[in-house]
């Protein structure tokens, strides 16, 4: 079954305040011809501002295709993304880096920190990148309530896992983006800190209005989210709002029914 | 053991190409070196053989002379074909005031002889009053086939006037002494009895046997001799030779060392890296089974196989660079004893081939027994930036004892100078040097990250983010920054210390001969002239174009007596008209205390008679004594009192001319026309500048400079190669980091700026520090070296040292473009996904 979003998606001039990033009829193709590989086909989704949305899939399902698209590090073959008025598939490699300073945050799987840097720095660089003085109120704010207090002049090195989880999504939500994507965040913590870390985030959807798109093949963690978005073979299966893990895991399991 | 470790080299082609350049490039030095000595070498024997070609045999005789009979007797043996004198015959002629002395010999019997030294135009002389002259002396005299030149043949007082018969080309030769033409038999024979023939050359017929000549020889009624063969001959040259090539060779060769040195640095901090790198790889070897020592085996094996190969390309490089060195030269200056190719002996590219193995091995040595360290679960682990925590406190112990030791000995060395051996003083100066100069390289590990945060902080405030993660990223890893900065310290270091030496030791010297008296040129008369011919030269001379006015200076004998002591000192005492003087002298604030009565001195009349400035004197000239006071003034070289203040000084002959130019007056041509009318007055006159003595002495010194940066350069090319080496292995580790800057919004050009800058930065560490020490170095340098011949002037030449750290910036930025290329192509989403 293919569904497209339930949100209906204006036309492009009038972007209503409700969608922080558009995707229109969105592809990526590898390769040409009889070798042609499409990561994505034909996807068109709105992510609503401040909301948490979860993009899952079995691997090779464009899931992480869809994210790199939508966050402008990589050029789409075909289609459109919108970042709230800007039309990212348009702009050059210098445009779209420079949205990742301030518009845009990440937070990886693993490997998030400069490892030479504190974890002070690793939190402003986008912001010094900007030349950008950050609010310092929302900083602290930020720091009370990651619990980074007293870690701040610690290098990578010298800090957990879900610490340094932590001080990435820190420096993701600093600059207060349009939207915060985040690759598999969980994915190399253990359950107690995993746990941790999507309830910041959800936190942060829910209490400061940030916009998150999460990319997962965890149920248990895609159930934090509002909403989520099933891939496969690159396109849109599957959408379902207020997800619980179960409804979820059956989704997934008649995936695996399909193919 | 060898396929896999071809195996691993295949797979690292490019980290292993920096290394590579940095050993064919020393090796190819090194073999270029040895080949300037070897081929000088056998170019001088081809030209010393060429020289001897038409001598089979020599007589030689020191106490007794032989006699133009006997010349002409030898020449009739049967067997002989002919017979040329050994011994030359001096001669001079006079042009611009000054005699120029050249070397003539009779021309050759032998025809074969004659059609060797190949005449340029005219013919051999055949009259008494005709020579030949070598094309050299006939431009440097002006004259031409046809022209008269008047010759002083063996210095005679007076000249004889001689014939251009022909100019002979310069080739050929016969023996080896400077040879400038050659006069008819009958001339030469006319030099007798004053002229000394100590030797004979013989020129056998083609198929005669030397034996019997020489028996034929000996049947003779001649003086005692010696003989001689040809190989004789050839060999008594080469020896002198050979002894200072040798010398040449082996400061040539020390500079060859010391790129080794260099490149052997490099290479072992490459190797380090690498094996950092490769640390995951070579854990899994160790999982899969591999003992410490035969991981240790392989990273030898695989240095070793590097060492040949580089080895084969640097003899390769050397073979080519001589050949390009040989082209140059010849095209530059034309040195006609130079062989046509360049010589590489087989033993020499051996001994190469050896050195390049043995220094990739010896780099490797120490990051063979790292890689042998290497713990199995760290292929497990994750790797970390870890802080380099070496031990400090040994290293640091150890380096501030070299340097205080050192700097003991130097200073022992400066003062050994002082005390007058500064041969001594300076050898011990050298160990003192070296001793230092290890403490820096001990205490390296901790000077340089010190500098390198420093010019970090810098860097970082005053760039942008770009300049901060640079400065980051440059101190990371104190050991790698060291090692890479070491290379280029030590050949700042040496170029500093040459360009600070030199430039004190001209100031030193100049310093004695610079214009202490304020005057545009100095004439002094060197001939026998009697005063009315020199004074009638200094009439002509003042109506000169161009001349704005002149001041002669008369002398003439006298005493200095001290009436009180009744010391006395005799010598020449200096007379001028004081307006004449004060026209000529440039600075009105400080003339000479010239008055009437007054004898203006320098020190050393007032130490030889123990008197002081202002005391009284008597000076006595000819029979006359006049009361005088001593003024002392040190611009002056001897006494000076006014023209015409005594009677007797009327009798002082011209000795020294003091010359003023118009403003816009052309300089060489007012001299040149002085010294033409010298010519036609028959005077001998020579000029002491202390603008020519500059510039012969700027000239020896800025050769004598180039050479060395030259010869140093291809090490501080090496150490710039390890900059780069350390750049590029550095981005492959930060590919992830940079991927991750990417993302957070670094644009393409700030990651490439980054890396200018890191490169920028080690190059400036290494700068800097060599430059400081350099500085020192040249300072204590010339200090030891001059002693208390002079009083040492020490001096920073702030251009050249400007220049030297302007291109160690320049080449630390270029060494980042090839690493900045490959930071920024790596697509940060193919990076990232790699998880």
């Amino acid at each position: 079954m293919v569904i497209t979003s339930p949100v209906p998606v204006p036309p492009r001039a009038t972007q209503p305040p409700g969608v922080a990033l558009q995707t229109t009829n969105l592809g990526k193709v590898y390769g040409s011809g009889s070798t042609a590989a499409y990561a994505l086909r034909d996807v068109t989704a709105g992510f609503a501002r401040g909301a948490f949305t979860a993009i899952m899939g079995p691997s090779g399902s464009g899931k992480s295709t869809l994210m790199h698209l939508a966050a402008g590090l990589d050029s789409a073959t075909s289609g459109e993304v919108w970042l709230g008025d800007i039309e990212l598939t348009a702009l050059d490699d210098t445009g779209r880096t420079l949205l990742r300073r301030q518009r845009i945050g990440f937070i990886f799987q693993s490997l998030n920190l400069l490892p030479a840097f504190t974890a002070r720095q690793n939190i402003l660089l986008p912001l010094e990148l900007a030349g950008v003085t950050p609010d310092s109120a929302w900083f602290d704010q930020l720091i009370a309530t990651l619990g980074l207090g007293d870690r701040l002049e610690h290098r990578p090195f010298e800090l957990s896992g879900g610490q340094q989880q932590r001080v990435a999504i820190a420096r993701a939500l600093l600059p207060r983006p349009d939207v915060v994507f985040a690759d598999e965040p969980t994915g190399n913590l253990d359950r107690r800190s995993g746990q941790q870390v999507l309830a910041t985030l959800q936190s942060m959807v829910h209490e400061h209005g940030q916009t998150v798109m999460m990319v997962t093949h965890d149920p248990v963690a895609a159930a934090w989210a509002d909403r989520v978005l099933m891939l496969s073979d690159g396109r849109i299966v599957d959408d379902i709002l207020s997800p619980t893990t179960e409804r979820i895991i059956s989704a997934l399991t008649a995936l695996e029914e399909l193919a | 053991m060898i396929e896999m470790s071809l195996r691993h080299l295949r797979a690292q082609r490019r980290q292993l190409v920096g290394i590579a350049l940095a050993i064919s490039l020393s090796v190819a030095f090194l073999i270029v070196t040895q080949m300037v000595g070897s081929t000088l070498r056998s170019g001088l024997y081809e030209s010393v053989g060429r020289s001897f070609k038409h001598v089979d045999l020599a007589m030689v005789n020191d106490d007794d002379q032989f006699s133009p009979d006997d010349l002409a007797t030898i020449g009739k043996l049967p067997g002989v074909a002919g017979t040329q004198p050994i011994d030359s015959f001096g001669a001079e002629y006079q042009l611009q005031g000054t005699r120029t002395s050249i070397h003539l010999t009779m021309t050759p019997h032998y025809a074969g002889a004659r059609d060797d030294l190949k005449l340029a135009s005219g013919a051999w002389p055949t009259g008494v009053n005709q020579v030949v002259l070598h094309e050299d002396v006939a431009r440097s005299a002006r004259v031409e086939v046809g022209d008269t030149i008047d010759l002083h043949l063996m210095y005679g007082i007076t000249a004889t006037p001689m014939t251009i018969s022909g100019i002979w080309s310069g080739e050929g030769s016969f023996g080896v002494a400077p040879l400038d033409g050659f006069v008819a038999e009958a001339t030469w024979i006319s030099l007798f009895p004053e002229f000394l023939l100590q030797g004979i050359y013989v020129t056998l017929d083609e198929g005669a046997e030397p034996d019997n000549v020489l028996a034929e020889i000996s049947a003779l009624d001649l003086p005692a001799f010696e003989y001689r063969t040809r190989s004789d001959l050839v060999d008594a040259e080469m020896d002198q030779a050979r002894a200072e090539l040798a010398m040449l060779n082996t400061g040539i060769t020390a500079f060859g060392l010391l790129t080794i040195v260099v490149a052997t640095l490099v290479v072992s901090n490459t190797f380090a890296i690498l094996i950092t790198q490769r640390m995951r790889d070579i854990a899994l070897l160790r999982c899969a089974g591999a003992t410490a020592g035969q991981v240790r085996r392989l990273v030898l094996t695989e240095a070793a196989l590097v060492g040949v190969i580089a080895s084969i390309i640097g003899v390769l490089l050397a073979w080519i660079g001589g050949w390009a060195i040989l082209a140059l030269i010849q095209a530059l200056w034309n040195p006609s004893i130079l062989p046509g190719s360049p010589e590489l002996s087989t033993f020499a590219a051996v001994v190469a081939l050896i050195v390049g193995i043995g220094l990739a091995i010896a780099a490797a040595w120490v990051p063979s027994r790292t890689a042998m360290r290497i713990d199995p679960l760290v292929a497990l682990r994750a790797a970390h930036d870890a802080d380099a925590s070496l031990s400090h406190r040994t290293r640091t112990a150890f380096a501030v004892m070299c340097a205080l030791v050192g700097g003991g000995i130097l200073l022992a060395g400066a003062a050994i100078s002082w005390n007058g051996n500064p041969a001594l003083g300076t050898l011990i100066g050298i160990a003192g040097g070296t001793v230092t100069f290890g403490g820096v390289i001990f205490g390296a590990s901790v000077i340089v990250p010190l500098v390198a945060r420093l010019l970090g902080r810098v860097t970082a405030r005053v760039g942008g983010v770009p300049a901060m993660v640079a400065a980051t990223n440059a101190i990371r890893n104190p050991r790698r920054t060291t090692a890479t900065a070491i290379a280029l310290v030590i050949g700042v270091t040496l170029v500093t210390m040459m360009a600070v030496g030199a430039e004190s030791l001209r100031l030193t010297l100049l310093d004695q001969v610079d214009a202490r008296v304020p005057i545009d040129y100095q004439l002094m008369f060197t001939d026998d002239a009697n005063a009315q011919t020199r004074s009638a030269f200094v009439d002509d001379l003042a109506l000169v174009d161009g001349l704005d006015s002149l001041a002669t200076f008369g002398e003439i004998d006298s005493v200095i007596i001290d009436p009180v002591t009744d010391t006395r000192s005799a010598q020449y005492i200096q007379t001028v008209n004081p307006q004449a003087l004060h026209a000529v002298w440039r600075d009105d604030n400080s003339p000479l205390p010239l008055a009437t009565n007054v004898v203006v001195a320098p020190q050393w009349l007032f130490e030889s008679l123990g008197l002081s400035d202002g005391n009284s004197a008597n000076l006595e000239i000819g029979e006359t004594s006049t009361s005088v006071t001593l003024v002392l003034d040190e611009r002056l070289d001897s006494p000076l009192v006014i023209a015409g203040s005594i009677p007797e000084l009327e009798r002082a002959r011209p000795a020294t001319i003091w010359l003023r130019f118009a403003n816009d007056a052309d300089r060489d041509g007012v001299v040149n026309a002085a010294y033409d009318l010298a010519d036609e007055h028959g005077v001998l006159l020579t000029s002491l500048n202390a603008s020519d003595y500059r510039d012969t002495l700027e000239t020896a010194l800025d050769t004598m400079l180039l050479v060395v940066v030259g010869l140093l350069a291809v090490a501080i090319v090496i150490s710039l190669i390890g900059v780069s080496n350390t750049l590029s292995l550095s981005v492959l580790e930060r590919t992830r980091e940079s991927a991750l800057l990417r993302t957070l919004g670094f644009t393409r050009r700030q990651l490439r700026q980054t890396l200018a800058i890191e490169g920028v930065l080690l190059a400036a560490v290494g700068a800097s520090i060599g430059i400081v020490l350099g500085v020192a170095y040249g300072w204590i340098g010339t200090i030891t070296l001059v002693g208390n011949a002079y009083t040492p002037a020490i001096a920073v030449p702030w251009g050249r040292l400007g220049l030297v750290m302007l291109v160690a910036l320049g080449c630390g930025l270029l060494a980042s473009v090839l690493p900045a290329r490959r930071a920024v192509s790596a697509d940060p989403v193919v990076v990232l996904a790699d998880r």
